[in-house]
């Protein structure tokens, strides 16, 4: 019998480039290839990241590899208590000369902006950043200005030290689509960037795989990855498990089941697949759902992976 | 897994869920138990409920400890301890409430399901009515299904009690082969002591009795013929016998309680089958004259039909009557006492029977029963429910002054005015009549169908009876009491005219829910051991005993379970999508062949499993898991397609690795 064809390739180049980027990617980023996986099938859902651990783990580094992989220009902005939403939007300074207001862009208007300790900030200046990530653009002095295509956010913030800190609301916390940790790399992985060159100079040695143009065909392919009406009921299945379940506070909302199919339908295409399997939900549920439920008693993550045990694939 | 859930923290939902089910189920135990233990149980449940809002409430073991001890001093106290059925639940109801307050891992809550199935069986112990054994039925139902939730991650409500039904289902056959083999005892299980009072004939008679208890429409007993039912005039059911009088009360002769000796087989005898509600005492009711007696009973020397025990739940009993059939044994002693007056008679009563004795003659004692007769037919006696009291010599005044009087009026100062004359005669109580049940072949004798008549010595016939009421009002016999009627009124009221729509309806329901309520009696309550020796033998087994029953009991559940089994295992058709099927066929087969199948698994997932397991067979999975995911989650649905991947699964063989094969 001969192999079922996939008549449906991938549209804009093949695929294996984005292979290369993780490859690529890994090398600086050592050990981890599932957070990078993910933060690849982030970027090409359109959504934004949340990056939750303590400092030193590769934060900012992962930010810079993406950055530099995909050809975005870069901004970052280490947020602190004292920054107001000026200080990211932009500021109209007048201009003697002219007589006239000018307004100069504030960090925000980059195509990757890594905000840093995003948890520092006030809620006002959190907000300023969180309207903008959703609107894809930016309002100072009543003129509106678009940012950047393609634009995206990776925001860190450190769970340790919580101190003097505005945790990010449920509402906000939202706006991510994902929220992924690092974590402490392995014996091996960190006896490799131990023993290797500086991570600066190797991030100055990576070359673009795409373009930003590029990206943003990549990102409409996504919609077009093929979802059957089994998988939905899958996806339904999930989401209405976490609704009558008594582990949760709240259950998952439209907006959140619609988020897991975007990030599955990328994390499909990654793999190379026109259409998503069930695995692919299993494998970013985690990161897409675990920021979006507040687990009532236990471990957020043991109780989604409670959840992904406890629900037939139909 | 399945250890983590047990030490999980119980959800509050379903916390909640088993109490409220619990508290339901122990409110019928309210008829049995002493106020003051169920009032102990709610508390509990109350406390608990308060508990899962804040949870530090609940008692320490300390405390527990001491409640422990009230609970079982409460035991004591309202039992009394005299009466082991009552005092055992009542300490299984209060040690499940005590269970509820020390509830907090799932496992607890396993405990106590269970301690609360063994406490909804205690009911039965006091009743086994349809309604509550639908009751707690639904109950168990609901319990069961609580069950289920607990062992799943997400219970959604409306899943778990379909699996509680599956389960219910799946039991039933092996419930029913048990119910039907179970070796069933001769007597009740416990020697109930009641203090109940029940509605019925009391073994004695004073004017105004029956009177009274021909308000109550509630059921006597129901009678099942085998044949043609007798005519109306042949429908009086013989209980106790009075023989002694003060002339205002009758009452019966312990002495003549001695037994009858068995009358034997009749060729003329009606058979019939009666199922008795509980009367609190040891006489049955059986068609005038019993001449077969089921086994258990005996009939005195009144022929009275007399049970060993109490009838304290209802009985059902085989009997056969012939109303043919002439009492002919008469003892020196019961003419002494078939004679006995009481220690006055009134002068005008001792007189008008002088002036009949003139009249007739007295080797024709019959003469004096008809001159009776008529005096009651042509004098105006009035058939009523409401007689007024008697004052001074009741006889007299009734005979000569009020002239109102219900059957014990006639049937008692008939009966003194023949020992008057110096005719035996004695009274008999029993119930006269029965109506049949349209919606059923059995007949309902109500309490209002209650009668007295009385039974006099003629020489040559025997105890012969007359039933001086029907002299004043025949109707009585031919139709039952129009209850409501006869009590608004002055004159007892027969026959239900023409009842409006609605109430036809009424009737109609109620003549069902009495047919439902026989039957439940008759096949589930009343399934006797000769119910089932009867079974046994339509089924060809014979008399099974003992050892051949437990063998039959065994054989039959071991085919229920099969019978469960293999209809569960059966491919279940579905229409529409093929590919879910298949799919089940597929993990079937992988399951069998040892592969750890779960359902939260993904087919990726599954057939590298698979594959790391059978890695000769590997080509094979990883065609299956590539047709199928093209076919269920790819855009790709063809037939052709569908037919390839349901060959492939069919000729699936999975080959052990180490097997080695060229």
């Amino acid at each position: 019998m001969p192999k079922p064809a996939l008549n449906n390739a991938i549209a804009p180049g093949d695929h294996a480039i984005l292979r290369q980027v993780l490859d690529d990617a890994g090398r600086l980023i050592v050990g981890k290839p599932q957070a990078l996986r993910l933060s690849l099938a982030c970027v090409l859902a359109g959504g934004h990241l949340l990056i939750e651990d303590i400092p030193g783990v590769g934060k900012t580094t992962l930010a810079h590899v993406l950055a530099r992989l995909l050809g975005l220009d870069f901004q970052r902005i280490q947020f602190t208590a004292d920054m107001l939403p000026a200080d990211i939007l932009g500021v109209s300074i007048y201009d003697r000369d002219d007589g006239r207001f000018h307004f100069h862009p504030g960090p925000v208007f980059a195509q990757l902006v890594l905000a840093d300790e995003i948890n520092r900030a006030t809620p006002k200046t959190q907000s300023a950043l969180l309207e903008a990530m959703e609107e894809r653009q930016v309002t100072a002095d009543g003129e509106t200005r678009e940012l950047p295509e393609p634009f995206f956010v990776i925001a860190t913030q450190n769970p340790r030290s919580q101190i003097g800190t505005f945790g990010l609301p449920e509402s906000q916390l939202d706006r991510f689509l994902m929220r992924i940790s690092l974590g402490y790399p392995d014996a091996a992985a960190e006896r490799e960037l131990l023993a290797g060159s500086d991570r600066r100079s190797l991030l100055r040695q990576v070359t673009p795989r795409i373009g930003p143009q590029s990206l943003l065909a990549w990102q409409a392919h996504v919609e077009r990855i093929h979802v059957s009406p089994a998988l939905l009921d899958y996806v339904q299945a999930l989401v209405g498990a976490t609704r009558v379940s008594a582990h949760w506070e709240i259950g998952l909302s439209p907006r959140a089941a619609l988020a897991l199919l975007r990030a599955a339908r990328a994390w499909a295409m990654i793999d190379g697949r026109a259409h998503v399997v069930p695995e692919d939900v299993q494998a970013v549920l985690p990161s897409v759902a675990s920021h979006r439920l507040n687990a009532l008693e236990g471990d957020t993550t043991e109780q989604v992976r409670a959840l992904l045990e406890g629900v037939a694939i139909p | 897994m399945r250890d983590a859930l047990a030490a999980l923290p119980i959800a509050p939902r379903l916390l909640g869920a088993t109490l409220f089910v619990l508290a339901a189920l122990m409110a019928p135990h309210a008829a049995n138990l002493h106020p003051a233990i169920l009032g102990f149980f709610y508390l509990a449940v109350g406390w608990r409920v308060l508990a899962l809002r804040h949870p530090r409430w609940l008692p320490g073991r300390w405390l527990l400890l001491a409640l422990m001890a009230a609970a079982i001093a409460l035991v004591i106290m309202s039992t009394g301890l005299y009466d082991g059925r009552l005092a055992g639940t009542a300490l299984l109801v209060v040690m499940l409430g005590l269970k509820l307050l020390e509830l907090r891992a799932r496992r607890d809550i396993h405990v106590t399901v269970f301690l609360g199935y063994f406490v909804v069986l205690t009911q039965f112990l006091y009743s086994q009515s349809l309604g509550l054994a639908v009751y707690l039925f639904a109950g168990t139902l609901v319990l069961t299904a609580v069950q289920v939730g607990l062992n799943r991650v997400h219970a959604q409500p409306r899943q778990v009690l379909r699996h509680a039904v599956g389960l219910f289902v799946a039991a039933l056959p092996l419930a029913l082969v048990v119910f039907m083999l179970f070796p069933r005892l001769h007597s009740p299980l416990w020697g109930i002591k009641t203090q109940r009072a029940f509605t019925g004939i009391s073994g004695e008679m004073t004017l105004g009795s029956l009177g009274e208890l021909s308000r109550s429409t509630a059921t006597a007993f129901r009678v099942q013929f085998d044949g043609m039912p007798p005519p109306p005039e042949q429908r009086y059911w013989r209980g106790p016998v009075l023989w002694h009088t003060d002339g205002r009360r009758w009452s019966a002769d312990r002495a003549s309680a001695r037994a009858l000796d068995t009358v034997g087989r009749d060729p003329l005898a009606l058979g019939y089958e009666i199922t008795l509600e509980p009367t609190g005492e040891y006489w049955l009711f059986g068609l005038d004259v019993v001449t077969v007696k089921p086994p258990g009973t005996h009939l005195n020397s009144s022929y009275t039909l007399v049970s060993e025990q109490r009838v304290n739940q209802r009985l059902t009993f085989r009997a056969a009557s012939d109303p043919g059939f002439h009492m002919l044994a008469l003892s020196e002693r019961e003419r002494a006492l078939g004679l006995q007056l009481p220690d006055r008679v009134a002068p005008r009563v001792a007189g008008l029977v002088a002036q009949w004795q003139a009249s007739t003659d007295p080797a024709q004692p019959l003469q004096m029963v008809a001159r009776a007769l008529d005096f009651f037919r042509n004098e105006p006696f009035v058939y009523t429910l409401t007689p007024g009291t008697l004052q001074g010599d009741p006889v007299e005044q009734f005979l000569f002054e009020t002239r109102r009087g219900f059957c014990e009026h006639y049937a008692g100062s008939f009966a003194l005015l023949m020992r008057v004359a110096g005719i035996p005669a004695r009274v008999v109580i029993g119930y006269q009549g029965g109506e049949r049940n349209p919606h059923a072949d059995h007949w309902v004798v109500r309490q209002s169908d209650a009668h007295a008549w009385t039974e006099v010595w003629i020489p040559g016939l025997g105890w012969w009876r007359v039933d001086p009421t029907a002299a004043v009002a025949p109707d009585r016999i031919e139709q039952p009491i129009d209850t409501a009627a006869s009590q608004a009124g002055d004159r007892v009221m027969f026959g239900d005219g023409d009842p409006g729509a609605l109430l036809a309806l009424w009737q109609n329901a109620v003549w069902l829910a009495d047919a439902v309520d026989l039957g439940w009696h008759r096949w589930v309550v009343g399934f006797s051991a000769e119910r089932q020796t009867s079974l046994l033998q339509w089924l060809g087994l014979g008399r099974l005993h003992g050892f051949g029953l437990a063998i039959a009991l065994l054989i039959g559940g071991a085919l229920a379970v099969a019978v469960v089994y293999l209809s569960a295992r059966l491919p279940r058709p579905r229409s529409g999508d093929p590919l879910p099927m298949l799919w089940r066929r597929f993990t079937d087969k992988l399951r069998r062949a040892g592969v750890d199948v779960v359902a939260s698994q993904g087919p990726d997932t599954l057939c590298a499993a698979a594959m790391r397991m059978f890695p000769q067979s590997a080509d094979q999975l990883s065609a299956i898991r590539r047709i199928y995911v093209q076919l269920r989650y790819g855009r790709q649905s063809d037939q052709e397609m569908v037919r390839a991947l349901s060959r492939r699964i069919r000729r699936l063989s999975l080959r052990p690795a180490q097997v080695d094969k060229g």
